[in-house]
């Protein structure tokens, strides 16, 4: 059910990325897939009445292991948001750049690539 | 290392660090090129001295020099340290210097390593780089030369693919890389293939008919040095030092394939030369000229015996030496009046007196005219064919009659070219001053060595290059044999007499100052826009009923390789045209149904 959600999100981003044809929006749709992704691995580690896998000197290994969370999907997804923080302001940098150079945001404009 | 890597070395090494120099450094560029392009002659002469000479690596040889390739090797620095001697003078104050200067010492490198080449995979890289440079250099040359400079590539790169299809199949017979290794005779198909495959390289190269589309296009947009130094006489040097190489060493060739020479030689000369006829650009006309000429060097080669591939060599060097020169006094002419249209230019031999001089002598030379040097190797071209005739049949009256009239349309088309530039009636008010001293210098050297050339024809030339590079495939038979009753020396006395006598019977009819007047044309007033120029000389050949539809067909570019590929490669795929309509969206879509397509494949 969860996933489904997280399936959604992501289509919705894709559908932005595949139909909209103003590039601001397609950047808005890029960073909706990559909230989907994040939010589907961080699903992926989730644990139901887990603790913060935060190791105190009082507890015992076995206690640990068996009440906290995983750590490595929080860690990649801390990463993965500043990556797309990176990915985002070039996406932005570059759509203002085709502004300058075209006088617009409209995709179809935006054709040296034609056969 | 030895003495010959550190010549293909050097100019390399020297090109990438110029290319990477700051624009600040003034002065730099053009004397660390000049630099490098002495220390490359100077090599190429303590090579051409040393004779053979073997550089081995693992057990191969890659570099190997003989007679030939050291011969080709001396001129390719020669023209090299010419060339860049003349940039300096030309190039100032134009754009992109340091990319010029880079490409141009880069050339040099390649050029030299491709002459040097044994290995066959190694000339290869070496000639797949010149094509590059080629390019490059073109391009330099500003935006309206990008069209002729993606022509060049295309021409030159496709031709380097079938020289690469062409080295595959010489490794499948032989098993071996060497470019000197025993003969393959062409007998099967196969062989008769890789023969024409490596043919069309050195024809692309050299400029030969089918593949000559780049040169004129590039010679009128490139810069002139580009013009004079590559498509004039080091891509000509290397064009026929590999046809020579492959149909005299590395292929043994039968009557079959001569014949296919003999054809290619014969057409170049006259065709090219009909399309310099009609010209009103002087860039593209002397381009045209230096596709004409080339099938004198394929028709001396394809003759087989040893006049006749001697005349070609000779051929190729002395084509070298004037073509040069005449480009070089076209850039001359061009920096002085920005405009290489003969409708604009004329009366420019008073006010450019050694470029006029220079620009006569090499006409001359090209034409044929004795005592130049054109004329000793068309001469010896027609003996190789002659001699060709005595074995039986008829065909060669045809080669013959071609070569002989194609050379006397190079002079018709170089009386009309001569006369709008030079002569006629000037079209601007203006002065025009000579060109500079690093402009004048090479192009009087070349043009010296034109007479030079022709004059003691045998004693210096032939007998120091030619004939020794000719000796090591096939046994020069003795001067005396052929030589015959041509006397360079006496002949040149003769024609000095004579122009003296002349001179003597005009200065003696103009002791008494004749009267002047102008020329009476029936009452009218001559309009300041009127002048005679020599650019509609030939309108009647091109109004003539059967010229008239080829030339049409020739202003259609019906001929030309490139666009005929290209409307070729165009019908197959107007699908994938229609499908790339350049907007983004679209092309994700399609991405991503090839991933849906992946993963249904893949997790089934």
């Amino acid at each position: 059910m969860h996933y489904a959600l997280v399936l959604m999100l992501f289509m919705i981003g894709l559908y932005g990325v595949v139909v909209k044809r103003n590039l601001i929006k397609i950047i808005i749709s890029l960073i909706i897939m990559e909230t989907a992704v994040n939010v589907f691995i961080v699903m992926v580690g989730y644990r139901s009445g887990g603790m913060a896998p935060i190791m105190q000197q009082t507890m015992a290994t076995e206690t640990f292991i068996r009440n906290s969370v995983d750590p490595l999907p929080q860690a990649l997804v801390l990463t993965a948001i500043v990556i797309g923080l990176g990915v985002t302001a070039l996406t932005i940098s570059i759509a203002m750049r085709l502004y300058e150079r075209y006088g617009t945001y409209d995709v179809r404009e935006i054709r040296r690539l034609r056969g | 290392m030895d003495l010959m890597v550190y010549t293909v070395l050097t100019p390399l090494v020297i090109g990438a660090i110029v290319r990477i120099i700051p624009d600040m450094m003034k002065g730099v560029k053009e004397g660390l090129s000049l630099i490098a392009a002495a220390v490359t002659l100077w090599f190429t002469i303590d090579l051409f001295r040393g004779g053979f000479m073997e550089t081995r690596w693992y057990g191969h040889t890659v570099f190997r020099l003989d007679t030939l390739s050291s011969f080709i090797l001396l001129w390719v620095g020669f023209f090299g340290i010419a060339m860049i001697l003349y940039s300096i003078g030309f190039m100032r104050g134009k754009a992109n210097l340091k990319a010029y200067y880079g490409y141009m010492l880069m050339t040099l490198g390649a050029a030299c390593g491709a002459v040097l080449a044994n290995n066959l995979v190694l000339l290869l890289v070496f000639w797949g780089f010149l094509a590059l440079t080629l390019y490059l250099l073109i391009q330099v040359s500003g935006p309206e030369a990008s069209g002729a400079a993606k022509k060049t590539m295309i021409v030159v790169g496709g031709t380097d693919a079938m020289l690469v299809l062409g080295v595959a199949i010489v490794w499948m017979m032989t098993g071996s890389m060497s470019l000197t290794q025993p003969q393959i005779p062409t007998i099967t198909g196969l062989s008769v293939f890789a023969f024409i495959l490596f043919a069309c390289a050195a024809f692309a190269k050299a400029g030969a008919m089918p593949f000559h589309s780049w040169i004129p296009d590039a010679a009128e947009h490139a810069h002139v040095p580009v013009v004079a130094y590559l498509p004039a006489s080091v891509d000509k040097l290397l064009g026929i030092y590999l046809l020579a190489r492959v149909s005299l060493t590395l292929f043994n060739l039968t009557p079959g394939m001569q014949l296919l020479l003999l054809i290619v030689g014969a057409f170049t000369i006259i065709a090219a030369v009909l399309m310099a006829l009609i010209q009103h650009n002087l860039k593209r006309l002397l381009g045209y000229h230096a596709v004409s000429q080339v099938g004198y060097m394929v028709l001396g080669i394809g003759t087989l015996n040893p006049i006749g591939v001697a005349g070609g060599l000779f051929h190729m060097l002395n084509h070298a030496i004037y073509k040069g020169c005449l480009f070089l006094c076209s850039g001359s002419v061009e920096k002085r009046e920005n405009t290489m249209e003969l409708d604009d230019l004329g009366g420019l031999a008073k006010y450019m007196p050694v470029t006029f001089l220079a620009f006569l002598v090499a006409a001359l030379a090209i034409s044929g005219i004795p005592p130049f040097n054109g004329f000793v190797s068309k001469w010896m071209v027609y003996q190789g064919v002659i001699e060709m005739g005595r074995a039986g049949g008829w065909l060669w009256v045809v080669w013959l009659a071609a070569a002989m009239f194609g050379s006397a349309l190079t002079l018709a088309s170089f009386m009309k070219a001569l006369h709008a530039v030079f002569l006629g009636a000037r079209s601007r008010k203006d002065k025009p001053a000579e060109a500079g001293a690093a402009m004048l210098i090479p192009m009087i050297v070349l043009s010296l060595l034109c007479v030079i050339f022709g004059v003691f024809a045998y004693a210096i030339p032939l007998r120091i290059w030619v004939l020794p590079a000719v000796g090591k495939v096939l046994t020069v038979p003795a001067a005396s044999a052929w030589l015959g009753w041509w006397s360079p020396v006496t002949a040149t006395l003769l024609i000095l007499l004579g122009v003296v006598i002349g001179l003597v019977i005009y200065l003696a009819g103009t002791l008494r100052t004749p009267r002047r007047s102008a020329a009476y044309i029936g009452g009218e007033v001559i309009g300041e826009e009127v002048r005679v120029t020599g650019v509609d000389f030939y309108e009647t050949v091109e109004s003539m009923g059967f010229f008239s539809t080829v030339y049409g067909w020739a202003k259609k570019r019906a001929f030309d390789v490139y666009d005929l590929g290209r409307m070729f490669s165009f019908y197959f795929i107007r699908g994938l045209r229609a499908m790339h309509t350049g907007i983004l969206p679209e092309y994700l879509t399609w991405m991503l149904a090839g991933l849906l397509v992946l993963i249904v494949i893949l997790l089934r």
